[in-house]
């Protein structure tokens, strides 16, 4: 693994040459550092000031009825716990903790399975891309049909399997796992990858040596596969953590966070109030509040990779 | 498809022929919107049947009298009990894909869909359907009424161009060409048209009329705020569908209205 | 049987296993794509149809439909103009910063961009909107690509990092010994060595960019509407057009599926070095 090297650390013979160029390519650094820079603070950093300050407003976007400032009423609104924001940070948590969870193990599992070598390696290794690359509003449809509870495929399989008959995804009760697996099949390939990578880099005269000394395939894995491999992982982990508290596509076109709410995730909360409702201060403070989740959640994580390095 | 039973003339006929013709999973008795936020459309003819309505005249919620509980009592059993699976997240796409494929006994919807329930190319129950007018509940007979309306925004700096198109729009020619497609127009003439009563299912016509001349706007709550208290009442009647107790369900959803009432309608 | 044939035995079971396994986990990967390809030669009827059906007549209905009255091509034009244009700007802003994050060790800058992966797009929506409206920017292919640009600025940066952290410092050393400034170095020496990190970055920005949907959902109106809300559109308020979804959403799929096919090792590449190098 390359370390980043300091380009200014050796002393470089300097060319004579004086003037704006000389002085441009000495600080080059701040320009090539400038148009993302801009990029960050306007596209970025301007649109969370701005909701930050009208969290203390309340607002429907109109053009003749003013914004009227309420001062700290839409957070007080949010942590006295509305019914709406409580059901939401829950649903969230739910989904993402789950979610990730059997991705990593199951990525894990997968990629611990293909490294070796098979025929048609390279064909396994294409199929798997399809997911992640699919377009999501596309593949939420199809995944919406498969759990149409009249005629879904999924009817049938549980049917062949003479299960009783389910509501599906009109089910409160079952909806939630069946987003979950949808996300699961999904993105466990990405994991899979990552962590498949991760694997191919491992050094083998460990295994070597371990096998010499007689240990069993499962401890070799446990005891040091995983330590080794465990950065990569954990990396792997926090990338689908971050994206999966993002997660608005699936569950939009698939349940539109029904049936009732019970699949409204905090993404989905937020984006009715603003765009349905139009309480645009309310769902500005809903914001602050989900990015302080999102800063909590990536802290655990990020903690526990430096932890290892 | 209705062996021999009379359309029903009231709610308890209306669920004793879904429950004589609910034969799953080939045909559902009844099938009706559950979604969240299209549920509360479908259900407010139970709620006015009953004698109730969505608030009083001084601005309170309503829907947790005792005649929007007996209504959510009666919407929810008929759903839960002679309609399909999918109730809970049915919306009019859905309710219409099952009785566009025959495997929906009853449907209680909007009139617009006439059309499309007799066209040969979508319509599996083309020719064999019939239609009645909204059966009366305890309180007598409620319809009702929903209209798409045209405006002209102040802020707009194509508003001669908005008020040309508006007037053709609604120019006789151009209504009755949509009237025709059975999107219902609101000009009285096109009601008597000679080719649009031929080409009316039996009994349609005779009930649209009768309908559209008693309509009142009850499908959704008097406020400003309507999509929001909509979604409120969406979500009691959503878990109600899910076994939940309707009472709390009502009250609660009473409760939500009232907050949202407070926060956008205009002091009195 | 001998145990050195018993052994053998076992291994064939195992290989026999494994490749069940194999064939079965695929399938459940594939499964959904070759479904929904499979509806979308199949009328409204036979969709809906129970128990579902696999063998049937195919009809080019749906997607003679897709094309006919969903401006599909304009649409499609649209998600060009827009994902390349993200790309494209992402790549003059992303590259330049992430080389310097590279080799000027730019930490808090890199924590910056991080920061930018990190928030929903619903957070970016809300003042975006507000701000898009009153600048008479929305519907505007200038203001998709700007709002896109959140989408590929961190990806491209955050991989072309790990890829310019692999460049042998000494290839720039040596070059600035010979009197070539440091813009240089980073424009004859590091970007030609990166190159397949450029495809890598380039094909993953430009398909999370093309598979976007809740930026021109709200950003977007009927001029700039992109793929991906035309199949959200065709599941109307009424009508379900099944045969419509399904062509539209094959249609719009094969696009993202083909160039994936034809990179996929730069696309791998690009996915697993924020993984590897952490």
């Amino acid at each position: 693994m390359a370390r980043p090297q300091r380009l200014g650390a050796a002393r470089p013979w300097r060319s004579p040459a004086h003037g704006l160029g000389d002085w441009m390519d000495r600080h080059i650094i701040w320009f090539f550092i400038l148009p993302a820079a801009i990029f960050l603070l306007a596209v970025v950093a301007f649109p969370v000031v701005y909701t930050v300050w009208l969290s203390f407003f309340r607002w429907s976007g109109s053009a003749t009825a003013p914004a009227t400032w309420v001062g700290l009423a839409n957070y007080a609104d949010v942590l006295a716990l509305d019914p709406g924001f409580r059901n939401a940070l829950w649903v969230t948590i739910y989904f993402t903790g789950v979610s990730v969870t059997i991705e990593v193990i199951l990525g894990v599992g997968l990629a611990q399975l293909l490294n070796r070598e098979f025929i048609g390696k390279g064909l396994a290794r294409t199929l798997l891309l399809l997911p992640i690359a699919g377009t999501p509003v596309a593949l939420s449809l199809v995944w919406r049909n498969m759990y149409n509870p009249s005629s879904g495929i999924f009817v049938w399989f549980a049917d062949l399997l003479m299960l009783p008959p389910q509501r599906w995804i009109a089910d409160a009760n079952m909806v939630m796992p069946l987003l979950i697996l949808f996300d699961v099949w999904q993105w466990t390939p990405l994991i899979m990858l990552i962590t498949l990578a991760g694997l191919v880099s491992l050094p083998n005269d460990l295994y070597e040596a371990a096998q010499i000394d007689g240990a069993s395939p499962w401890q070799v894995f446990w005891r040091i596969t995983i330590p080794l491999v465990r950065p990569t992982i954990v990396a792997a982990a926090m990338l689908r953590l971050m994206d999966s508290l993002k997660t608005f596509d699936q569950i939009y076109v698939t349940t539109q966070g029904g049936p009732g709410i019970a699949s409204q995730t905090l993404n989905l909360y937020i984006f009715e109030q603003a765009f349905q409702y139009l309480n645009f201060g309310y769902a500005s403070a809903l914001l602050v509040v989900l990015f302080f989740v999102i800063l909590a959640g990536n802290l655990v994580l990020v903690t526990q990779r430096r932890g290892q390095l | 498809m209705l062996r021999g039973l009379a359309p029903p003339r009231t709610l308890e006929e209306l669920e004793a022929a879904a429950r004589r013709l609910h034969s799953p999973p080939s045909v559902f008795g009844f099938v009706s919107r559950g979604r969240r936020t299209q549920a509360p459309y479908s259900w407010s003819h139970w709620l006015f049947a009953n004698g109730g309505s969505w608030a009083t005249p001084d601005g309170k919620p309503a829907i947790n009298a005792p005649a929007g509980i007996a209504a959510t009592e009666q919407y929810v059993r008929l759903l839960r009990n002679y309609g399909d699976p999918g109730a809970a997240d049915a919306g009019p796409a859905e309710v219409q894909t099952l009785f566009l494929q025959g495997r929906a006994a009853m449907i209680l919807d909007a009139v617009s869909w006439a059309g499309l329930f007799s066209d040969p190319a979508r319509s599996r129950v083309a020719g064999r359907w019939a239609a009645t007018l909204a059966p009366p509940g305890p309180a007598g007979a409620t319809y009702e009424l929903w209209a798409w309306s045209l405006a002209i925004s102040p802020f707009s700096d194509k508003q001669r161009a908005a008020w040309l198109f508006v007037q053709w729009a609604t120019s006789k020619e151009i209504q009755r060409t949509l009237h025709l497609r059975s999107f219902p127009m609101p000009r009285t003439s096109l009601w008597n048209d000679a080719e649009w009563k031929a080409m009316a299912e039996p009994g349609f016509y005779a009930a649209a009329l009768a309908q559209v001349q008693a309509a009142r706007p009850i499908g959704h709550p008097p406020f400003i705020a309507s999509p929001e208290i909509t979604d409120v009442v969406g979500i009691a009647i959503n878990n109600a569908l899910s076994g939940r107790n309707i009472r709390t369900e009502l009250d609660a959803a009473a409760g939500r209205m009232t907050e949202v009432i407070e926060r956008t309608e205009p002091r009195r | 049987m001998s145990a050195a044939s018993g052994r053998r035995a076992g291994r064939i079971m195992r290989r026999v296993l494994f490749y069940f396994g194999l064939i079965l986990i695929l399938g459940v990967f594939v499964f959904p794509f070759f479904w929904m390809a499979l509806n979308s030669f199949k009328t409204h009827d036979q969709i809906t149809e129970y128990p579902p059906v696999f063998f049937f007549a195919p009809t080019l209905e749906n997607v003679r439909n897709v094309f006919a009255q969903g401006q599909f091509v304009r649409y499609t034009w649209n998600s060009v103009v827009v994902s390349f244009g993200a790309v494209g700007l992402g790549m003059l802003l992303g590259l330049p910063a992430a080389y310097a994050i590279a080799r000027y060790r730019q930490r808090g800058f890199a924590f910056g961009i991080l920061v930018c992966r990190m928030i929903p797009g619903i957070a970016f929506l809300v003042p975006w909107f507000i701000v898009f409206r009153f600048l008479g920017l929305l519907d505007s292919y200038f203001g998709l690509i700007v709002a896109h640009l959140v989408i590929t600025v961190p990806l491209i940066t955050w991989i072309m990092i790990g890829f310019f952290e692999e460049v042998p410092i000494e290839l720039e050393e040596a070059a600035r010994i010979d009197g070539c400034s440091r813009a240089g170095v980073f424009l004859r020496i590091a970007l030609p060595l990166v190159r397949p990190g450029l495809v890598s970055a380039g094909i993953l920005a430009l398909i999370f960019a093309w598979n976007s949907f809740l930026f021109p959902l709200i950003l977007a109106g009927v001029e700039t509407k992109t793929l991906p809300v035309l199949v959200y559109s065709f599941m109307t308020f009424d009508f379900l057009d099944l045969g419509g979804i399904y062509a539209a959403s094959t249609l719009i799929t094969l696009p993202v599926v083909v160039m994936v096919l034809a990179v996929q090792r730069h696309f791998i590449r690009g996915l697993t070095i924020g993984g590897v190098k952490g």
